[in-house]
Protein backbone atom coordinates (compact mmCIF):
# COMPACT_ATOMS: atom_id res chain seq x y z
CA UNK A 1 0.00 0.00 0.00
CA UNK A 2 2.42 2.36 1.05
CA UNK A 3 4.90 1.87 -2.53
CA UNK A 4 1.55 2.77 -4.59
CA UNK A 5 1.02 5.91 -2.46
CA UNK A 6 4.43 6.73 -3.82
CA UNK A 7 3.69 6.23 -7.75
CA UNK A 8 0.55 8.41 -6.88
CA UNK A 9 2.99 11.35 -6.08
CA UNK A 10 5.59 11.16 -8.91
CA UNK A 11 2.22 11.37 -11.08
CA UNK A 12 0.72 14.36 -9.58
CA UNK A 13 4.57 16.01 -10.45
CA UNK A 14 4.73 14.33 -13.87
CA UNK A 15 1.10 16.32 -14.81
CA UNK A 16 2.68 19.58 -13.59
CA UNK A 17 5.38 19.70 -16.16
CA UNK A 18 3.22 19.27 -18.54
CA UNK A 19 0.91 21.91 -17.51
CA UNK A 20 3.94 24.22 -17.80
CA UNK A 21 4.47 22.78 -21.15
CA UNK A 22 0.96 24.27 -22.15
CA UNK A 23 1.52 27.53 -21.35
CA UNK A 24 4.45 27.80 -23.75
CA UNK A 25 6.15 29.95 -22.28
CA UNK A 26 9.60 29.47 -23.51
CA UNK A 27 13.42 30.46 -21.51
CA UNK A 28 16.63 30.17 -22.92
CA UNK A 29 19.78 28.02 -20.84
CA UNK A 30 23.20 27.42 -21.30
CA UNK A 31 23.91 23.96 -22.14
CA UNK A 32 27.60 23.35 -21.47
CA UNK A 33 30.16 20.62 -21.84
CA UNK A 34 33.69 20.29 -20.84
CA UNK A 35 36.27 18.35 -23.14
CA UNK A 36 39.19 17.30 -22.09
CA UNK A 37 42.32 15.53 -23.29
CA UNK A 38 42.76 12.05 -22.69
CA UNK A 39 45.88 11.62 -19.90
CA UNK A 40 48.62 9.39 -20.66
CA UNK A 41 51.87 8.33 -19.37
CA UNK A 42 54.92 7.05 -21.56
CA UNK A 43 58.36 5.91 -20.83
CA UNK A 44 61.11 7.71 -22.01
CA UNK A 45 64.10 6.67 -20.22
CA UNK A 46 64.72 3.37 -17.80
CA UNK A 47 66.09 3.78 -14.44
CA UNK A 48 69.37 3.04 -14.21
CA UNK A 49 71.69 2.79 -10.71
CA UNK A 50 74.73 2.42 -12.85
CA UNK A 51 78.02 0.51 -11.86
CA UNK A 52 78.58 -0.05 -8.58
CA UNK A 53 81.09 -2.16 -6.12
CA UNK A 54 80.11 -4.41 -4.24
CA UNK A 55 81.06 -4.30 -0.58
CA UNK A 56 81.38 -6.69 2.61
CA UNK A 57 79.02 -4.73 4.33
CA UNK A 58 75.58 -4.08 3.04
CA UNK A 59 74.54 -0.69 1.91
CA UNK A 60 72.43 1.46 -0.95
CA UNK A 61 73.22 2.85 -4.00
CA UNK A 62 70.46 6.16 -3.84
CA UNK A 63 69.14 7.93 -7.29
CA UNK A 64 67.62 11.43 -6.79
CA UNK A 65 65.33 12.24 -9.45
CA UNK A 66 67.44 14.89 -10.31
CA UNK A 67 70.22 12.05 -10.98
CA UNK A 68 72.56 13.08 -8.08
CA UNK A 69 73.92 9.27 -7.12
CA UNK A 70 75.06 8.31 -3.40
CA UNK A 71 75.73 5.45 -1.58
CA UNK A 72 75.41 4.44 1.96
CA UNK A 73 77.00 1.70 3.65
CA UNK A 74 79.58 -0.92 2.52
CA UNK A 75 79.14 0.09 -1.30
CA UNK A 76 81.30 2.08 -3.63
CA UNK A 77 80.12 3.85 -6.50
CA UNK A 78 81.80 3.20 -10.23
CA UNK A 79 82.39 5.93 -12.35
CA UNK A 80 82.91 2.88 -14.97
CA UNK A 81 80.07 2.06 -17.37
CA UNK A 82 77.67 1.70 -17.74
CA UNK A 83 76.66 4.57 -16.32
CA UNK A 84 73.04 6.10 -14.61
CA UNK A 85 70.06 7.63 -15.45
CA UNK A 86 66.78 8.98 -13.78
CA UNK A 87 63.80 7.05 -15.24
CA UNK A 88 61.72 9.55 -17.10
CA UNK A 89 57.77 9.74 -18.13
CA UNK A 90 55.94 11.62 -20.58
CA UNK A 91 52.60 12.82 -18.82
CA UNK A 92 49.97 13.64 -21.34
CA UNK A 93 46.63 15.57 -20.84
CA UNK A 94 44.69 18.38 -20.14
CA UNK A 95 46.25 21.57 -18.51
CA UNK A 96 45.38 23.06 -15.52
CA UNK A 97 43.54 19.70 -14.37
CA UNK A 98 44.66 18.20 -11.18
CA UNK A 99 45.87 14.74 -11.49
CA UNK A 100 47.23 12.00 -9.14
CA UNK A 101 50.44 10.46 -9.48
CA UNK A 102 51.14 6.96 -8.31
CA UNK A 103 54.59 5.57 -7.75
CA UNK A 104 54.98 2.53 -6.36
CA UNK A 105 54.92 1.59 -2.73
CA UNK A 106 55.90 -2.00 -2.31
CA UNK A 107 59.60 -2.94 -2.56
CA UNK A 108 60.63 -4.18 -6.37
CA UNK A 109 62.88 -6.50 -6.65
CA UNK A 110 65.53 -6.93 -9.63
CA UNK A 111 67.24 -10.02 -10.33
CA UNK A 112 70.32 -11.45 -12.34
CA UNK A 113 69.57 -14.72 -12.25
CA UNK A 114 69.23 -16.62 -8.83
CA UNK A 115 70.65 -13.21 -7.74
CA UNK A 116 68.22 -10.36 -6.69
CA UNK A 117 68.40 -6.98 -4.79
CA UNK A 118 65.73 -5.04 -3.82
CA UNK A 119 64.48 -1.08 -5.09
CA UNK A 120 62.19 0.91 -3.34
CA UNK A 121 61.53 4.39 -2.03
CA UNK A 122 60.99 5.67 -4.99
CA UNK A 123 60.96 9.53 -5.43
CA UNK A 124 59.83 11.63 -8.55
CA UNK A 125 60.03 15.22 -9.74
CA UNK A 126 57.16 16.43 -9.38
CA UNK A 127 56.80 14.29 -6.71
CA UNK A 128 53.87 11.60 -6.22
CA UNK A 129 50.50 12.73 -5.26
CA UNK A 130 48.43 15.30 -6.43
CA UNK A 131 49.78 17.28 -9.40
CA UNK A 132 48.14 20.55 -11.57
CA UNK A 133 49.17 20.02 -14.68
CA UNK A 134 50.79 22.85 -15.98
CA UNK A 135 50.78 22.67 -19.50
CA UNK A 136 49.71 19.76 -22.49
CA UNK A 137 53.13 17.52 -21.74
CA UNK A 138 55.01 17.19 -18.35
CA UNK A 139 58.34 15.41 -17.85
CA UNK A 140 57.88 12.94 -15.04
CA UNK A 141 61.70 11.86 -13.42
CA UNK A 142 61.91 8.91 -11.00
CA UNK A 143 64.95 8.14 -8.84
CA UNK A 144 64.80 5.42 -5.83
CA UNK A 145 67.16 3.63 -3.56
CA UNK A 146 68.77 0.61 -4.61
CA UNK A 147 70.06 -2.49 -1.09
CA UNK A 148 72.66 -3.63 -1.81
CA UNK A 149 73.45 -6.70 0.17
CA UNK A 150 76.76 -7.46 1.98
CA UNK A 151 79.06 -9.37 -0.84
CA UNK A 152 76.11 -8.96 -3.46
CA UNK A 153 77.22 -11.11 -6.26
CA UNK A 154 78.58 -9.11 -9.27
CA UNK A 155 76.13 -9.20 -12.34
CA UNK A 156 73.62 -7.21 -14.48
CA UNK A 157 70.15 -6.95 -12.87
CA UNK A 158 67.09 -5.73 -13.81
CA UNK A 159 63.46 -5.64 -13.07
CA UNK A 160 60.47 -3.08 -13.65
CA UNK A 161 58.11 -0.96 -12.13
CA UNK A 162 54.69 1.13 -12.71
CA UNK A 163 54.04 4.64 -12.35
CA UNK A 164 50.35 5.12 -12.99
CA UNK A 165 48.61 8.84 -13.27
CA UNK A 166 44.45 9.54 -13.46
CA UNK A 167 42.15 12.77 -13.00
CA UNK A 168 41.11 14.03 -9.57
CA UNK B 1 -1.52 0.49 -14.82
CA UNK B 2 0.49 2.52 -17.81
CA UNK B 3 1.59 4.89 -15.84
CA UNK B 4 3.44 2.24 -13.41
CA UNK B 5 5.31 1.24 -16.50
CA UNK B 6 6.02 4.30 -17.33
CA UNK B 7 7.85 4.89 -13.62
CA UNK B 8 9.59 1.84 -14.36
CA UNK B 9 11.16 2.66 -17.37
CA UNK B 10 12.84 5.89 -16.14
CA UNK B 11 14.30 4.47 -12.91
CA UNK B 12 15.95 1.57 -15.67
CA UNK B 13 17.55 4.90 -17.47
CA UNK B 14 19.18 6.24 -14.17
CA UNK B 15 21.30 2.89 -13.27
CA UNK B 16 22.47 3.26 -16.57
CA UNK B 17 24.03 7.06 -16.92
CA UNK B 18 25.62 5.46 -13.43
CA UNK B 19 26.55 3.12 -14.93
CA UNK B 20 28.33 4.88 -17.37
CA UNK B 21 29.50 7.52 -15.31
CA UNK B 22 31.50 4.59 -13.41
CA UNK B 23 33.54 3.53 -16.90
CA UNK B 24 34.40 7.38 -17.63
CA UNK B 25 36.34 7.04 -14.00
CA UNK B 26 38.28 3.79 -14.60
CA UNK B 27 39.11 4.86 -17.96
CA UNK B 28 41.16 8.31 -17.10
CA UNK B 29 43.88 5.84 -15.44
CA UNK B 30 46.93 5.16 -16.62
CA UNK B 31 50.59 4.00 -15.94
CA UNK B 32 53.33 3.07 -17.80
CA UNK B 33 56.31 0.61 -17.25
CA UNK B 34 59.75 1.78 -16.35
CA UNK B 35 62.82 -0.84 -15.78
CA UNK B 36 65.37 -1.28 -13.86
CA UNK B 37 68.74 -2.13 -14.15
CA UNK B 38 72.07 -2.22 -11.59
CA UNK B 39 75.46 -2.95 -12.38
CA UNK B 40 77.67 -4.52 -9.59
CA UNK B 41 81.21 -5.42 -9.87
CA UNK B 42 83.33 -6.74 -7.53
CA UNK B 43 85.77 -4.95 -4.83
CA UNK B 44 88.60 -5.21 -7.26
CA UNK B 45 92.30 -3.94 -5.56
CA UNK B 46 95.68 -4.03 -6.02
CA UNK B 47 98.92 -3.38 -3.95
CA UNK B 48 102.51 -3.23 -4.36
CA UNK B 49 103.68 -6.51 -2.63
CA UNK B 50 107.56 -6.08 -3.41
CA UNK B 51 109.28 -2.35 -4.21
CA UNK B 52 110.93 -1.58 -7.15
CA UNK B 53 114.54 -2.04 -6.47
CA UNK B 54 117.74 -2.06 -8.82
CA UNK B 55 120.14 -2.64 -5.79
CA UNK B 56 123.64 -1.37 -5.54
CA UNK B 57 126.08 -0.36 -8.43
CA UNK B 58 128.83 1.99 -9.50
CA UNK B 59 128.86 4.36 -12.18
CA UNK B 60 131.58 4.13 -14.60
CA UNK B 61 133.13 6.77 -17.00
CA UNK B 62 130.64 7.05 -19.34
CA UNK B 63 127.46 5.65 -17.29
CA UNK B 64 125.00 3.32 -18.84
CA UNK B 65 121.86 1.68 -18.23
CA UNK B 66 120.73 -0.92 -15.58
CA UNK B 67 118.18 -3.18 -17.08
CA UNK B 68 115.92 -4.63 -14.16
CA UNK B 69 113.42 -7.72 -16.24
CA UNK B 70 109.98 -8.82 -14.51
CA UNK B 71 111.55 -11.60 -13.35
CA UNK B 72 113.96 -9.95 -11.52
CA UNK B 73 117.08 -10.97 -13.41
CA UNK B 74 119.52 -7.50 -13.87
CA UNK B 75 121.87 -6.92 -16.48
CA UNK B 76 123.90 -3.91 -17.68
CA UNK B 77 124.91 -1.67 -20.74
CA UNK B 78 127.83 0.77 -20.53
CA UNK B 79 129.62 0.76 -18.17
CA UNK B 80 127.81 0.71 -14.85
CA UNK B 81 129.16 -2.06 -12.06
CA UNK B 82 126.39 -4.10 -10.56
CA UNK B 83 127.73 -4.22 -6.43
CA UNK B 84 126.41 -6.77 -4.28
CA UNK B 85 123.11 -6.83 -2.16
CA UNK B 86 119.71 -7.65 -3.29
CA UNK B 87 117.70 -5.95 -6.24
CA UNK B 88 114.33 -7.36 -7.17
CA UNK B 89 111.35 -6.34 -9.64
CA UNK B 90 108.54 -4.72 -8.42
CA UNK B 91 104.75 -6.73 -7.24
CA UNK B 92 101.51 -6.31 -7.34
CA UNK B 93 99.13 -8.33 -6.16
CA UNK B 94 95.52 -7.62 -7.52
CA UNK B 95 92.55 -9.57 -6.69
CA UNK B 96 89.01 -9.49 -7.40
CA UNK B 97 86.64 -11.72 -9.26
CA UNK B 98 87.41 -15.18 -10.52
CA UNK B 99 88.75 -15.10 -14.07
CA UNK B 100 87.88 -11.26 -14.38
CA UNK B 101 90.33 -9.55 -16.76
CA UNK B 102 91.77 -6.40 -16.53
CA UNK B 103 93.94 -3.59 -18.13
CA UNK B 104 96.89 -3.03 -17.10
CA UNK B 105 98.79 0.62 -17.94
CA UNK B 106 102.38 1.31 -17.24
CA UNK B 107 103.82 4.80 -17.12
CA UNK B 108 104.10 6.50 -20.43
CA UNK B 109 107.27 8.93 -19.95
CA UNK B 110 110.20 8.46 -17.79
CA UNK B 111 110.35 8.98 -14.00
CA UNK B 112 112.84 10.83 -12.37
CA UNK B 113 114.81 9.37 -9.36
CA UNK B 114 116.26 11.98 -6.54
CA UNK B 115 119.42 11.75 -4.86
CA UNK B 116 118.53 12.03 -0.97
CA UNK B 117 121.45 14.66 -0.78
CA UNK B 118 121.86 16.33 -3.14
CA UNK B 119 119.76 18.10 -6.19
CA UNK B 120 121.04 14.75 -8.89
CA UNK B 121 118.69 12.59 -10.33
CA UNK B 122 118.84 9.34 -12.59
CA UNK B 123 115.55 8.42 -14.95
CA UNK B 124 113.62 5.19 -15.52
CA UNK B 125 113.59 4.80 -19.26
CA UNK B 126 111.29 2.13 -19.59
CA UNK B 127 108.92 0.23 -18.45
CA UNK B 128 107.79 -3.90 -18.48
CA UNK B 129 105.53 -5.61 -17.11
CA UNK B 130 104.29 -9.62 -16.75
CA UNK B 131 101.70 -9.92 -17.84
CA UNK B 132 102.64 -7.35 -20.85
CA UNK B 133 100.77 -3.49 -20.61
CA UNK B 134 97.67 -3.55 -22.81
CA UNK B 135 93.83 -4.10 -22.23
CA UNK B 136 92.64 -6.93 -20.75
CA UNK B 137 96.26 -8.66 -20.49
CA UNK B 138 95.58 -9.68 -16.79
CA UNK B 139 93.22 -12.46 -15.77
CA UNK B 140 92.45 -13.03 -12.44
CA UNK B 141 92.57 -17.05 -12.20
CA UNK B 142 91.44 -17.79 -8.79
CA UNK B 143 90.70 -14.60 -8.26
CA UNK B 144 94.03 -12.87 -8.05
CA UNK B 145 97.18 -12.36 -10.40
CA UNK B 146 100.57 -11.24 -9.24
CA UNK B 147 102.20 -8.45 -11.55
CA UNK B 148 105.64 -7.79 -11.80
CA UNK B 149 107.34 -4.94 -13.24
CA UNK B 150 110.72 -4.21 -14.42
CA UNK B 151 112.42 -1.08 -15.78
CA UNK B 152 115.66 0.07 -17.48
CA UNK B 153 117.64 2.88 -15.63
CA UNK B 154 119.79 5.12 -17.09
CA UNK B 155 122.75 6.16 -14.89
CA UNK B 156 125.31 8.83 -15.68
CA UNK B 157 128.67 9.02 -14.88
CA UNK B 158 129.75 9.21 -11.36
CA UNK B 159 129.91 13.01 -11.66
CA UNK B 160 126.17 13.23 -12.79
CA UNK B 161 125.61 10.40 -10.47
CA UNK B 162 127.38 10.70 -7.24
CA UNK B 163 127.23 8.22 -5.06
CA UNK B 164 124.15 8.19 -2.51
CA UNK B 165 120.24 6.56 -2.66
CA UNK B 166 118.48 7.81 -5.00
CA UNK B 167 114.45 7.38 -5.06
CA UNK B 168 111.50 8.41 -6.88
CA UNK B 169 107.34 7.14 -7.34
CA UNK B 170 105.52 5.83 -10.26
CA UNK B 171 102.49 5.21 -10.72
CA UNK B 172 100.83 1.59 -12.47
CA UNK B 173 97.08 1.68 -13.50
CA UNK B 174 94.98 -1.57 -13.37
CA UNK B 175 91.80 -0.96 -14.81
CA UNK B 176 88.97 -3.59 -14.51
CA UNK B 177 87.30 -4.10 -17.85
Amino acid sequence: MRQIGKFLTIAVVMFAFSASAFAQLTASATASAVIIAPLSIAKDVDLHFGTAWRGAALGTVVLTPAGARSATGGVTLSALAPVATVASFTISGEPTRAITITLPAADVTITDGANNMIVNTFVSNPAGGTYTLTGPTTVLTVGATLNVAANQPSGTYSGSFNVSVNYN
Amino acid sequence: MIRLTKIYAISGLFFLINLNHLNAQVVQSTSATGHIFAEIIPVFSAREIAQLNFGRFSPGPQGGKIVLSPQSTISVLGSVFIGTGSHNAASYYVTGDEDASFSISLPSGPVILNHTASAKTMAIEEWYSVPAPGTGTGVLQNGFQVVNVGATLKVGTLEDNPVGIYTGTYTITFDFN
